[in-house]
């Protein structure tokens, strides 16, 4: 019988990829051949040549830096209103860090020149002067199950939501979306998250909630049984414990 | 007046804290006078700004400028530099409150300062030096410096059209300062036996600074370092740059500029770059080659070396990286990997305590290649620390290690790890660490050794 398979398109690795976030890549490949499945992964390094949505289940974006983000936002313009239809069709996107801008409306730099973003997820990008980097825990409804998930920030940009915009999750503790109590967007299928590295390796429930998704939007019922993330989910308990003794201090 | 009595005010604090805590004495009598008159460094006389040399960049900058001053100092020039890696304004401030006259003369001829490259625009308003050498701008300190270009937006802020560069012809980032100044000198490195491409599924490289398309690199001779070309907008590395290491031989260490021979004091590909870096500068000041290759022989570089220590039979051999540096991190893996025979290979990663709020980066080892680690007869792996020893199993298990190779130790406790280390039937020990861990591990050895001795 042939092995079920879902297709990622790994998005401009080599223009941005700045915190580990191949990582992901290889949690989406392990995790899923853990149950059986074959993740096949491609990398597309051009934002000049089209996209192509029929033959990808997934397309994750890497964090990167706001300068690439902007000129390759600008060179992704040609085609957003087919990246727009393919987010309205339940197409996953996974974008991580400061790459979240891409699917702004506007993309607001510290010296106040402003660019135009893919105008998706109904929301602005505002660089601000200063680093912030810290930890990151938030509670995020992902395909239908709530999972705390835990990563590190490095903030370049605040995300400003519009009134029709919804967060992807809820800060426990972090700076999110702009010190306040959202973390990311969540645009249909499509997760954008503030955190970045390897979040789908420090978050493996999520993971395998985003291979479901996938499944099911294919329409195949497998019978996945459940993976021991015993080391993750220590991972994640000494992270807490950290965060705890930074609160009591 | 007032700058004299600073001075002044300034040898005392020096004077005293030589006898209080030596440690603080590179930069704490700089930060109390900058706080009083922040624009002391500008104020001392005789400095020919001809003769300053100033090194920023992420890596490299510490072994440059200790390499350049060493080149100079054995030319017989009278030279000073900030060689304890105090890089900040108060770093240069105390260097020259040290090397300075009570009438804030400095007798010296040349200044060779290590600059840390968020400080630069701090520094240069009041020290106009006319050479500047970006070795490198790469993913450094994320939660200081951001990403890189956050950096060369700091760097662009001071540089100008007045200066020498001396641009790294195989660093994109360093290279694309050339439109700032007509005079530029390029410094690179050539193909060698330890070159090579990066062709995997999971290979990061980066993107052109230029146009922000995919850059291609011929050749890599360290991590994102390598002759390059951009195949959107043609931004590449000049075909002959001034200086130009070539026919390189680690096996005998020796490499060539101009076709005189130099011994490398160090035969690993990422001091090369250092190396020609040195000799561009000091050529351009005026040095002759033959004299410049003949102070090689006798380089000692500061803090960079492995360092060995026993535990009972075991060596166990320490790396010193630099925290959330993936370069230096990268570079500690392979030497590593370069030694095949059995090891234990113990990673203490910790989490970062460097200003507040501290946190639990560890995804710079995710920026990092551990094939030829993996590939490189490692028995087993310890990784330990109090709070992120299974965030850093995580990226072993996710390289394919297999669990039961792998010892998590969820501590701070340095007998724990030594206990662990020797139970395992191999004595070959590669330690990775932060330098405070490492201490606290010689401290303990030291102090088990000397009680065992009085029993």
């Amino acid at each position: 019988m042939d092995r079920t398979v879902i297709k990622t398109a790994f998005l401009y690795p080599d223009i941005f990829c700045l915190n580990g976030d191949r990582g992901n890549i290889s949690a989406l490949v392990q995790i899923a051949n853990r149950f059986g499945v074959a993740m096949e992964v491609d990398r597309i390094n051009s934002p000049d040549i089209p996209l192509n949505f029929d033959a990808y289940d997934i397309f994750y974006i890497p964090s990167g830096e706001l300068k690439y983000v902007i000129m390759t936002a600008e060179a992704l313009l040609r085609q957003s209103y087919t990246i727009k239809k393919a987010v309205e069709a339940g197409k996953i996107f996974i974008i991580t860090g400061t790459s979240i801008a891409l699917f702004a409306d506007n993309i607001i730099r510290a010296d106040k020149s402003e660019y135009k973003g893919l105008d998706i997820g109904g929301f602005d990008c505002i660089e601000h002067e200063n680093v912030f980097g810290d930890d990151l825990v938030f509670s995020a409804n992902v395909f239908g199950q709530y999972l705390p998930i835990t990563g590190c920030q490095i903030s370049m940009i605040d995300t400003i939501l519009t009134k029709e915009a919804k967060a992807f999750g809820k800060v426990i503790y972090g700076y999110g979306n702009k010190k306040g109590n959202d973390e990311g967007v969540l645009v249909g299928n499509s997760i954008l998250t503030n955190t970045l590295g390897p979040l789908l390796i420090k978050n493996p429930e999520m993971t395998v909630a985003i291979i479901k998704k996938v499944l099911k939007n294919k329409n195949i019922e497998l019978p996945l049984n459940n993976i021991n993330f015993d080391i993750e989910n220590n991972s994640a308990k000494k992270i807490w414990e950290f965060i705890e003794q930074k609160i009591s201090k | 007046m007032r700058f004299k009595i600073e001075l002044f005010f300034a040898k005392i604090i020096v004077f005293l804290i030589n006898i209080i805590n030596p440690k603080k004495g590179t930069s704490f009598p700089g930060r109390i006078i900058n706080k009083i008159d922040n624009a002391f460094i500008g104020k001392f006389k005789s400095i020919d700004f001809n003769k300053v040399v100033f090194v920023t960049g992420t890596n490299g900058k510490s072994t440059l400028t200790n390499l350049l001053y060493h080149i100079l100092k054995k030319n017989g020039a009278n030279v000073i530099a900030n060689l304890e890696g105090a890089n900040q304004k108060c770093g240069i401030a105390t260097t020259l409150i040290k090397n300075s006259t009570l009438n804030g003369k400095v007798k010296h001829e040349y200044f060779i300062f290590e600059i840390d490259e968020r400080s630069l625009y701090q520094i240069y308003p009041y020290i106009k030096a006319k050479h500047l050498v970006i070795t490198n701008i790469q993913k450094d300190q994320v939660q200081r410096n951001g990403d890189p270009d956050y950096i060369i937006r700091k760097l662009s802020q001071v540089i100008n059209a007045d200066m020498i560069l001396y641009l790294n012809n195989e660093e994109p980032r360093s290279k694309f300062f050339e439109n700032k100044s007509e005079n530029i000198i390029y410094f690179g490195v050539d193909k060698s036996s330890l070159s090579y491409q990066k062709t995997g599924l999971l290979d990061i490289t980066m993107p052109c600074p230029v146009c922000g398309r995919k850059i291609e690199f011929n050749y890599l001779n360290i991590d994102n370092i390598g002759n390059f070309y951009c195949p959107t907008c043609n931004f590449a590395s000049e075909k002959t740059p001034d200086v130009l290491i070539s026919d390189i031989d680690f096996e005998i260490g020796r490499f060539y500029i101009n076709n005189q021979s130099f011994e490398m004091p160090y035969n690993v590909p990422f001091m090369l770059y250092n190396y020609a870096g040195a000799v561009a500068v000091a050529l351009n000041l005026g040095f002759k080659i033959e004299n410049i290759a003949a102070t090689f022989t006798s380089f000692i570089n500061i803090g960079g070396r492995i360092e060995s220590i026993r535990y009972h039979k075991k060596d166990i051999k320490y790396i010193r990286i630099k925290q959330e540096n993936p370069e230096t991190f990268q570079s500690a893996l392979d030497s590593v990997a370069n030694d095949a025979t059995e090891k234990i290979f113990v990673l203490g990663l910790n989490e970062i305590i460097d200003f507040d709020p501290h946190y639990t980066n560890t995804f710079y080892a995710y920026d990092c290649n551990l094939t030829k680690l993996v590939n490189s007869n490692v028995k087993k792996y310890i990784c330990f620390s109090q709070y992120v020893c299974y965030d850093t199993a995580l990226r072993f298990i996710y390289e394919g290690i297999d669990r039961d190779d792998i010892i998590i130790l969820p501590t701070k406790d340095v007998k724990a790890l030594l206990d662990a280390i020797e139970q395992i039937d191999c004595n070959n020990i590669y330690l990775i660490t932060w330098l405070k861990t490492f201490n606290q591990i010689k401290e303990y050895i030291k102090e088990e050794s000397k009680q065992s001795l009085e029993k």
